[in-house]
């Protein structure tokens, strides 16, 4: 797969930027609070250091995993904190509990809908390929059991993934919340020639 | 004078070992599998926390055997070899290999790979003729396992259900039929059953 070039991740980061600021203005809309985000940072991180990142193998996350399909095939996994994800989730669905199945899943699936949504969106938007994104599932558990499924793909070839961070704040009760959310996108091995491709073509 | 017990944590697609009194655990599995194997006389053991089940799919030459269930069984064995003579009086148990994502595991054979692990797992133990003590696999949660040698107990932790313990027990008196994903819900009664 060979290591990710800086300028490469520079340019993720703009996609990221606009993707994810649409993505907090659809959530805005949809939960009537206010919702904002800082600009985006994006590193390529290793497998070990994402487990890290999300509290330790052990802590309870909320993993929301879709693909992006079409020209480029893709792995999206969103990882908040469960805490967070499920006070969230009752403001959504009017008190409804995310651990039960049901409603506060789908509601769950659907919030992960919405960001990876947004992105993928704006990713066909500034690359112009014909890009689509398949139906959410989401998982709340431990962290190293939520996040490396999504990963064994990915570990036949390297160990290397792109993280895309950003802070949420949640205007709940007229004050910001802040909460951290991590968005991975891991191109499938066979699409990483023709992600490069598209980034390359795109005005720096 | 009791010895303060130490637990050694072994991480995602790594393989360490422990000597008694002390545990050897992993947390985090999901579709992931934990193989501890261990000496009868529980003086020592080895633990994989495997990802994948056979290291023929891999496509780098960074070759990692404890990534891959079928390679991870005789680095086990070789691990406990360097240790002492243990090779005849082995046993082992696994915990993990759920299946944490059932809708997109519907649509993406890879998801289901937990149950692919487990498999691996078992066939790798059966071909080393090592007696598999507990199988705690399957369902749809992660789990954290650490392995005493103090009782040879494996315990078992989900977030929630709680933390439960599959203690030592006898090897079956004979083979038993395959029998899948059934595992010991009463943790007195350890899998496999006595086979009488």
């Amino acid at each position: 797969m060979g290591t990710i070039k800086k300028e490469e991740l520079d340019r993720i980061r703009e996609i990221s930027n606009i993707g994810l600021g649409h993505a907090a203005t659809s959530l805005s809309q949809l939960l009537d609070i206010p919702c904002t985000m800082t600009v985006p940072t994006v590193t390529a991180i290793g497998f070990d250091e994402m487990i890290a990142l999300a509290g330790g193998s052990e802590t309870e996350v909320a993993a929301i995993t879709l693909k992006m399909e079409g020209a480029i095939r893709a792995t999206m996994l969103l990882i908040l904190p469960a805490c967070h994800v499920s006070a969230m989730i009752r403001k959504l669905t009017g008190g409804q509990s995310v651990t039960m199945e049901g409603v506060g899943f789908s509601a769950l699936r659907e919030f992960g809908n919405i960001i990876a949504g947004a992105y993928v969106t704006t990713f066909a938007d500034v690359t112009k390929l014909n890009v689509h994104s398949s139906i959410p599932d989401a998982v709340i558990d431990m962290a190293g059991a939520a996040i490396t499924p999504s990963l064994l793909s990915l570990s036949l070839y390297g160990d290397e993934v792109i993280l895309i961070q950003t802070d949420f704040n949640d205007w709940r009760d007229n004050r910001p919340e802040r909460f951290q959310a991590q968005f991975y996108f891991l191109p499938e091995p066979g699409s990483i020639n023709a992600l490069r491709t598209a980034l390359q073509g795109l005005p720096s | 004078m009791t010895m303060a017990q130490a637990t050694v944590k072994v991480g995602m697609a790594k393989m360490d070992y422990c000597l008694a009194p002390h545990s050897i655990g992993t947390s985090g599995l999901g579709s992931c599998v934990a193989i501890v194997i261990y000496p009868v006389n529980g003086a020592a053991a080895a633990l994989a926390h495997v990802m994948l089940p056979d290291a023929s799919i891999r496509r780098n030459d960074d070759f990692n055997h404890a990534k891959y269930a079928d390679t991870a069984v005789p680095l086990l064995l070789e691990t406990m070899h360097r240790i002492g003579p243990f090779r005849k009086g082995l046993r082992a148990k696994i915990a993990g290999g759920a299946n944490m994502f059932q809708k997109r595991s519907a649509v993406d054979p890879l998801m289901k790979i937990g149950e692919r692990n487990v498999d691996a797992a078992r066939q790798a133990l059966k071909q080393a003729n090592i007696p598999i003590m507990a199988d705690v696999t399957g369902g749809y949660e992660g789990r954290s396992v650490v392995f005493s040698l103090k009782d040879q107990s494996l315990a078992v932790r989900t977030l929630h259900g709680g933390t439960k313990f599959y203690p030592g027990g006898k090897p079956p008196l004979f083979k038993k039929p395959d029998i899948g994903t059934r595992k010991s819900e009463d943790p007195e009664k350890p899998f496999p059953t006595s086979g009488i």
